[in-house]
């Protein structure tokens, strides 16, 4: 198919289009009146339901800190916290930034410009993200076991926990995460050939 | 005439355009619809703003592209598919084989370029001179010209593939 091909295939489907021209005045209202916009931002919602049960989890572990009775649990807790209220913040700001761009006034290029390099820094978020669940995967062992269980992880024995605890989890997480990284990676990557196109 | 009115003129008069540029940019049908809609909406938002300072047809261009650039959804694992009825949405007197098999050759060339490049050949496709193309991407004509052949040049390889 040459691009002369291309070309006259294209006017043929815009032919047939202009043919069977469907949409009603009531149609073409009815979309004006709606904000579909939260419709098609469906891809932010599994963010939005894990922000609010990360927010649940910080809050509860906000109102039983006094229960954190020991330096090392205390650290713990704040790490804890830190992590729990930051992450889901940025997740939903960056994603937000990423779709919300001024449509009308930006020329096509520059909105590619704006759009992937939100899209490079909500990748290396998510990158960032990985790393930090590792840690708050640790962490949130001694805070949890203290505030539900009442047991001090850090003064009271344990049996072997941390020795096959800590190697499992590490196991764990590069099986697991090795594939997500990877593919970040390769999203930031992909963004910035776009943009060194551009430049 | 008021201003819904109008609106609702301009969509009516564009609406194989939006519906082109939707086909471009998603992958299913209903991803299609729905950036249809947010299109329109945008458009509606934005109508007031447009102050005859550009031709209408580079504003609407721009809105429809930014539209449906921030919309992207990536799904690699589906693949870009393109049914006939996504593209033309009845049976019409060109309908047969042939020409289904036309259109996925299209859109399957198409899906092969980049962002920009995607941009440049729909507006090219669309029969937009060089400078209406650069005012639309927000490139110099010449620029558009460079752009143009090389897309020109990625698809023959294509093709020759």
């Amino acid at each position: 198919m040459e691009i002369e091909e291309l070309q006259a295939t294209w006017n043929q489907i815009s032919e047939e289009l202009e043919k069977q021209k469907k949409l009603t005045n009531e149609i073409i209202l009815k979309m004006t009146h709606k904000n579909y916009k939260d419709k098609l931002n469906k891809i932010a919602i599994p963010e939005k339901i894990s922000a609010v049960f990360t927010y649940v989890v910080a809050a509860i572990l906000l109102l039983r800190f006094y229960e954190l009775d020991t330096l090392p649990l205390q650290i713990c807790g704040v790490i804890t916290l830190a992590i729990l209220i930051v992450l889901p913040y940025f997740s939903l700001k960056y994603l937000s930034d990423m779709q919300n761009l001024n449509v009308s006034q930006l020329s096509y290029k520059e909105s590619i410009v704006k759009h992937e390099k939100s899209k490079q820094r909500y990748q290396r978020f998510l990158k960032f993200s990985v790393y930090a669940g590792f840690v708050l995967m640790l962490i949130i062992i001694p805070v949890a076991s203290k505030i539900f269980n009442g047991d001090d992880i850090f003064t009271e024995p344990q049996g072997n926990f941390w020795y096959w605890f800590l190697p499992l989890g590490l196991v764990f997480y590069y099986l697991f995460t090795r594939k997500i990284i990877g593919c970040y990676d390769s999203n930031i990557k992909k963004a910035g050939m776009i943009l060194k196109e551009l430049e | 005439m008021d201003r819904e009115c109008e609106f609702v003129q301009v969509i009516k008069a564009n609406e194989g355009v939006i519906f082109k540029i939707t086909t471009i940019y998603t992958d299913n049908r209903e991803d299609q619809q729905d950036l249809y809609q947010d299109i329109v909406y945008q458009l509606w938002k934005s109508f007031d703003s447009f102050r005859n300072e550009s031709k209408f047809s580079t504003w609407m261009y721009r809105i429809a592209l930014n539209t449906a650039l921030t919309r992207i959804k990536k799904n690699k694992r589906k693949g870009h598919s393109v049914a006939i009825d996504r593209v033309v949405l009845a049976q019409t007197e060109y309908y047969n084989t042939a020409f289904e098999d036309r259109i996925k050759m299209l859109y399957a060339h198409i899906q092969q370029l980049n962002i920009v490049e995607k941009g440049i050949m729909l507006l090219l496709l669309e029969g937009k001179k060089y400078d209406e193309i650069a005012e639309i991407i927000g490139m110099t004509s010449s620029n558009v010209g460079t752009r143009i052949s090389r897309i020109k040049e990625k698809l023959k390889s294509q093709m020759v593939k």
